[in-house]
């Protein structure tokens, strides 16, 4: 048998050996074993055959041994045969595919000439009707053409318009998205490298008959075309030639009517494009009628995003026309064009309160950053008529507006001439905006300084004018920004409007960036001189604390402002200030360090300078007897910790070894330390916060050595002797607290402590021993306070839970059986917060060992007890598993309770029944999360879970505002989270129910139930699509 | 789109637009929360809040279990009328139907034209009516859209308000050509319930009043 029958049988039953085939009769053509002609003669009847498939598959086997020849063997008249032959089988509808495949093939022979390429494209486009071929043979012949193109380009450019219009009327009427990416690539080489003079019009049309492209890309499309793709192509042939404007431009101002804002957008954005690409010549021939159509889109928007699409089209056209020009020249078209703009701009801005007002500013703020010859000829043509109508305006309305149509300009100019620090050269050309520099300084001040304190839209247009100007480079003098800065500085300091401080502020940290220099100078000594000497009403200086705080960033400024506020604090401590300015200075000081840290610099190296300081300044007065001063009160303490905390978490081991050492000398060991700055050896003596007969104050201190001590690193080794030994005294002394800031402090500086270091198996011993003889004490007491082991019980598991430690479980167990104790039940509830809640000491961040899904692990150890023991607990005993459940879900993601939902659901509708506004919050909370991630679920209960909603949105005693707001936000969520047929049998019953709310003594509620009344409301109308 | 009846109508500007002065604390920018934060003692709930020490007799230690945002002590006791701001609040959102600005933009909806007057609860009538009269500017005088403006209003209000109000809506007295016949329309119940059961209208309803807030 010969080869080619070989091929025929093997094809259909196993396409490999088919291949194989070919693959062998090529290797025989190569070694000379076979010649051209008598395989191309074998294949004769099969060409002939009546049954079309085996045509197509004889020619398969052809195509598939050309593909398997090397590219170099076969000589140019062999190459041309094969070609003339291949070309003649394009007749045959049936083998396109196939002789696709050959052409694909011989194309790529390195001795395929020019006029075999001219041969297959004149063939191609005289036999093929790509109508009546599927789209995947259709991409085939396109490949061929795409392949002749890049192989053979200069020949086919010979053929003159023939190979245009050849392959125009070819490709006409193709859809398929795969296909159109090709021949849209293909049409912008002719467009950009062929002769079309003659059919122009023809291949316009091509292109520009798929716009706008309103392809949707289908679900798991497998080429992966979207229809962006699409159109970035489509626009790439219609920007490539300039020639094409005259049928482009009409044709595209047409489709602007369009309703569709999808045309819109792809209309105005293809005459970005081509306005861009063509030559400035064509452009100034059209711009008035692209202007007259495009400004309607922005004076007229309905759309924002339409507006900033023709925005972008109106400049580019002016940057097209800037083309080349270097200084204002009254005669060019770009000059010729911003009349038109700016005359009709101005008009508008006439009446500055109307709607198109805005938009006009915002054109004359697009053409003035097109170039810098565009921004002097915008400026000069629209500042000085905008100064005179300013100066003809009389409502102050009208005149805040005229301030802030001018503000984009401002923007525009910082745009084109820079702002201080940039590097890049100012243009050439003179900033126009430089002649109107006296004026408008004077206006904005003027407005922002000299009007009415209720002028707040006036104030605030003149505070953004002044930002705006003393950003752009080289236009104000320092000393005018100076004069600027200190009017913000007044602002900030005493404006009565919250609007006006936070704008000038914001203001002041531009300029700090920009002109840190004149802040320092300026602002800074101003805001410190307005901190008071004593404890006034905390609106005396938050406001200035804050600012300070928040321009302080820096490391000099830091610096000073160090000095400043400890020297502040000594004075208002001597004045017997209360803890509330105490606390705000110190609050400042941690708010530059959060930010600091957080922005990646390095804050250990504070630590000389804050942290003796504050301790000595905290612990020495409460040695002499006295009750200390504010610094110890609670609240104080926490953020002095919190300084320390975050300080020395930054430093490396050696450091913290030293610190912790001299820490435990002033805390623990009693003994003089070098963080004292002032008398030491009466601190040794007097200073004593672990003894049993400590003061309270003494005893509050602990907060800031638990903070300090969690920052240390595992690696670091506690100065003490036996660390057993220290925890239990932490256990003794968290039986008998102070107040419950002191036993928190006590229990978290022990959860650290057994978290990072008790990891040997002694130390597990030694917690299994300990707990088990706290859990028998806590077991027989009959109320709450003789359980004193129990808070420490949960400290301890929750340190052990972090880090997965098995010896968690037995003691979590433990507790959750006690919710069935009626003494101890309540307590027990309660202590699940501390066992799930984060705390900020125990933190990855504090070093301590927070392991993966340690939360999630403990999560779903509890619930399944928790709801066994729900189910057979007493009456009175189940409200103490709603209270853990309410614990525990308040302090998880919602994701871990969604998991469960389904046993917690029932547990959740039963605790809406309790009496206990927190709890039910908490419910409520959950049941939203629920009502959009579990929709199939709430649709089961969805009666009993509406009647109790709307329970709860009457005002009683457990009805707090809080309950009620919840209920009603989470009955708004159903109409949109859950199935329509679901809800809509509720909805009359929800509109009546609702009506009680819409009366609610509180506004807040009643604003609720508007909201979800509307979206009932709205449930099942039809609804207009736009 | 139709032809626009007032193509370049006077606008105020957002800030100016009057507010509820308790409310402007609340969204507070940066800086004030800044200070809030610093400046603020934490109450004793919060920061140093701890779930073993429950003062006795109060079983829900809970209420703030130290989230963010509990700062916000809602005075459950005193009750707060129904005022002309709030009024103003529920409709000055609505939108223009022809432009994507709201009527309190547009000063259609002015704080000064709403009245609410609340009847005395006696013993014969423990439940009086309640009164609200809004009365609307329309943008120019011979606005054809004052009427679909107007029912709009009507519309937010009646599912707005308890059933406790009468609601009354009128184009405010010399600021359009067909006053009257625009004020029958809108005060007859009957054709306000024929207008809403037309679906093209309420569609553009239903519009103007998605961007209430």
């Amino acid at each position: 048998m010969d080869p080619a029958q070989l091929y025929l049988v093997a094809i259909d039953r196993d396409p490999e050996e088919a291949a194989q085939i070919a693959r062998a009769t090529a290797k025989r053509l190569e070694n000379k074993e076979l010649i051209l002609l008598s395989l191309t003669k074998s294949l004769g009847e099969y060409l002939t055959n009546d049954d079309r498939t085996i045509r197509a598959k004889a020619i398969g086997f052809y195509a598939t041994v050309l593909t398997a020849l090397p590219p170099s063997l076969l000589s140019p008249a062999q190459v041309s045969v094969i070609t003339q032959f291949l070309c003649d089988r394009l007749e045959d509808e049936a083998g396109l595919k196939e002789v696709c495949h050959g052409l694909l093939a011989i194309a790529g022979m390195s001795r395929f000439q020019p006029e075999d390429a001219q041969m297959v494209a004149r063939s191609i486009f005289k036999s093929c009707d790509l109508l009546k071929h599927p789209q995947g043979s259709r991409y085939l012949v396109y490949q061929v053409l795409d392949k002749i193109m890049s192989e053979q380009r200069e020949a086919l450019k010979r053929m003159g318009a023939d190979f245009a219009t050849g392959y125009v009327e070819l490709v006409t009427n193709e859809k398929d998205p795969r296909n159109l990416m090709i021949i849209f690539s293909n049409l912008k080489v002719i467009i950009i490298e062929f002769d079309i003079e003659d059919c122009e019009e023809q291949v316009f049309d091509a292109c520009f008959c798929y716009f706008p492209i309103t392809f949707k890309q289908p679900p798991n499309d497998p080429y992966g075309i979207t229809a962006q793709d699409l159109k970035d192509r489509l626009r790439e042939c219609l920007q490539a030639s300039s020639k094409f404007a005259v049928f482009l431009f009409p044709q595209l101002l047409e489709k602007l009517d369009s309703h569709s804002a999808n045309t819109k957008k792809d209309v105005l954005q293809t005459i970005t494009a081509c306005a861009l690409a063509y030559e400035k010549s064509i452009i100034a021939n059209y711009w008035s009628t692209l202007w007259d159509a495009i400004k309607y889109e922005v004076l007229n928007a309905s759309d924002d995003d339409l507006a900033f699409e023709a925005l972008d089209a109106i400049r580019a056209i002016a940057k097209s026309l800037s083309a080349k020009l270097t200084t204002v020249m009254r005669t060019s078209s770009l000059d010729k064009y911003l009349k038109a703009v700016t005359k009709e701009c101005l008009t508008q801005l006439r009446n500055p309160t109307a709607k198109q007002a805005k938009p006009s500013a915002s054109i004359l703020a697009a053409v003035a950053v097109a170039s810098p010859v565009s921004h002097a000829t915008t400026i000069q043509a629209v500042l000085p008529g905008l100064s005179t109508t300013y100066d003809g305006l009389e409502e102050i309305a009208k005149q805040r507006s005229m301030l802030q149509a001018i503000l984009p300009l401002f923007d525009a100019t910082a745009q084109i001439y820079g702002v201080w620090g940039d590097v890049e050269h100012p243009p050439s050309l003179n900033n126009s905006l430089e002649a109107f520099k006296d004026n408008l300084f004077e206006i904005y001040s003027r407005a922002l300084m000299g009007s009415a304190k209720e002028e707040v839209s006036f104030r605030l247009a003149g505070l953004n004018g002044l930002t705006k100007m003393s950003r752009i480079k080289n236009f104000f003098a320092d000393n005018e920004i100076g004069l600027i800065v200190q009017f913000f500085d007044e602002v900030v300091l005493t404006d009565e409007k919250d609007e006006m401080r936070d704008t000038a502020l914001e203001s002041l940290l531009v300029l700090s960036r920009l002109k840190p220099s004149l802040i320092m100078e300026i602002t800074f000594p101003a805001f410190m001189a307005k901190l008071p000497d004593r404890e006034e009403h905390e609106k005396s200086y938050d406001m200035t604390l804050s600012a300070l705080a928040q321009l302080s960033v820096e490391r000099p400024v830091f610096q000073v402002l160090l000095t400043r506020i400890f020297n502040k604090l000594n004075i208002v401590l001597n004045n017997k200030s209360g803890p509330g300015y105490p606390f705000a200075l110190l609050s400042s000081i941690l708010y530059v360090l959060r930010r600091k840290h957080e922005t990646g610099k390095d804050i250990s190296t504070h630590y000389t300078r804050i942290v003796p300081e504050l301790i000595t300044r905290t612990v020495t007065p409460l040695c002499n007897g006295s009750g200390g001063n504010a610094l110890s009160n609670e609240a104080v303490l926490e953020v002095t910790g919190n300084i320390v905390s975050l300080i020395i978490r930054a430093m490396d081991v050696e450091k913290q070894t030293e610190v912790v050492g001299e820490l435990f000398k002033i805390f623990v060991a009693k003994t003089e330390s070098g963080i004292i700055t002032s008398d030491k050896e009466l601190v040794a003596k007097e200073f004593g916060p672990l003894d049993e007969d400590t003061t309270p104050q003494q005893a509050s201190t602990i907060i800031i050595f638990a903070s300090a001590v969690a920052a240390i690193r595992r690696e670091v080794t506690l100065p003490v002797d036996n660390l057993q030994q220290f925890v239990e005294k932490l256990i003794a002394r968290s039986r008998s607290p102070k107040s419950p800031g002191h036993r928190r402090a006590l229990l978290r500086l022990l959860a650290v402590i057994i978290n990072k270091y008790f990891t040997t198996p002694e130390d597990r011993a030694f917690l299994t021993q300990s707990t088990d003889e706290m859990w028998e004490l806590v077991k027989s007491a009959d109320s709450p306070e003789a359980a004193s082991s129990l808070p420490a019980l949960f400290w301890i598991a929750k340190a052990l839970a972090l880090r997965n430690d098995k010896l968690a479980d037995p003691i979590v167990g433990r507790l959750l059986e006690l919710l069935d104790n009626q003494a101890l039940g309540v307590a027990v509830g309660r202590g699940f917060e501390v066992l799930l809640g984060d705390d900020p000491l125990l933190s990855k961040e504090n070093f301590a060992v927070v392991r993966l899904l340690s939360q999630q692990k403990l999560f779903v150890f509890c619930i399944p007890k928790l709801v066994e023991g729900f189910k057979v607990a007493s009456p009175a005993a189940k409200k103490n598993y709603l209270h853990a459940l309410s614990s525990i879900i308040r302090n998880v993601p919602s994701k871990l309770v969604l998991a469960e939902i389904n046993t917690l659901l029932p547990l959740l509708l039963q605790s809406l029944d309790l009496e206990d506004s927190g709890i039910k919050t908490a419910s409520i909370d959950t049941l939203s999360v629920t009502v959009t991630e579990a929709t199939g679920l709430v649709s089961e209960h969805i009666s009993s879970l509406i009647t109790r909603l709307l329970a709860a949105s009457s005002p009683n005693e457990v009805n707090t505002v809080k309950v009620r707001t919840a209920a009603l936000r989470c009955l708004s969520i159903f109409p949109s989270a859950l199935k329509i047929d679901v809800v809509i049998p509720y909805k009359r019953q929800i509109m009546r129910a609702l009506l009680k709310p819409l009366d609610d003594p509180k506004r807040s509620v009643r604003k609720e139930a508007v909201d979800c009344r509307a979206r009932w409301f709205a449930l099942g109308e039809p609804k207009e699509d736009d | 789109m139709s032809d626009i009846i007032n193509a370049n109508p006077t606008i105020l500007n957002p800030s100016d637009l009057p507010t509820r002065h308790s409310e402007s604390r609340k969204k507070q920018s940066s800086s004030t929360h800044i200070a809030d934060k610093i400046s603020r003692l934490p109450n004793s709930k919060s920061l140093l809040y701890d779930p073993f020490s429950s003062s006795p007799g109060d079983d829900s230690a809970y209420s703030s279990g130290g989230s963010e945002d509990d700062d916000e002590e809602d005075d459950d006791e005193t009750a707060e009328d129904i005022d002309e701001q709030e009024i103003y609040d529920l409709i000055s959102t609505i939108s223009d139907p022809e432009h994507p600005l709201s009527l309190g933009e547009l000063a259609v909806i002015n704080l000064p034209h709403i009245h609410v007057t609340h009847g005395q609860p006696t013993p014969q009538n423990p439940h009086p009516m309640s009164h609200v009269l809004v009365e609307i500017t329309p943008t120019i005088n011979h606005c054809s859209l004052a009427t679909v403006i107007g029912l709009g209003v009507r519309v937010r209000l009646e599912q707005a308000l308890p059933p406790r109000f009468r609601i009354d809506v009128r184009i405010r007295e010399g600021t359009h050509q067909s006053t009257d016949q625009v004020n029958k329309q809108l005060n007859d119940k009957e054709r306000v319930a024929a207008a809403c059961e037309n679906e093209t209208l309420m569609g553009v309803l239903s519009n103007m009043l998605a961007t209430c807030k």
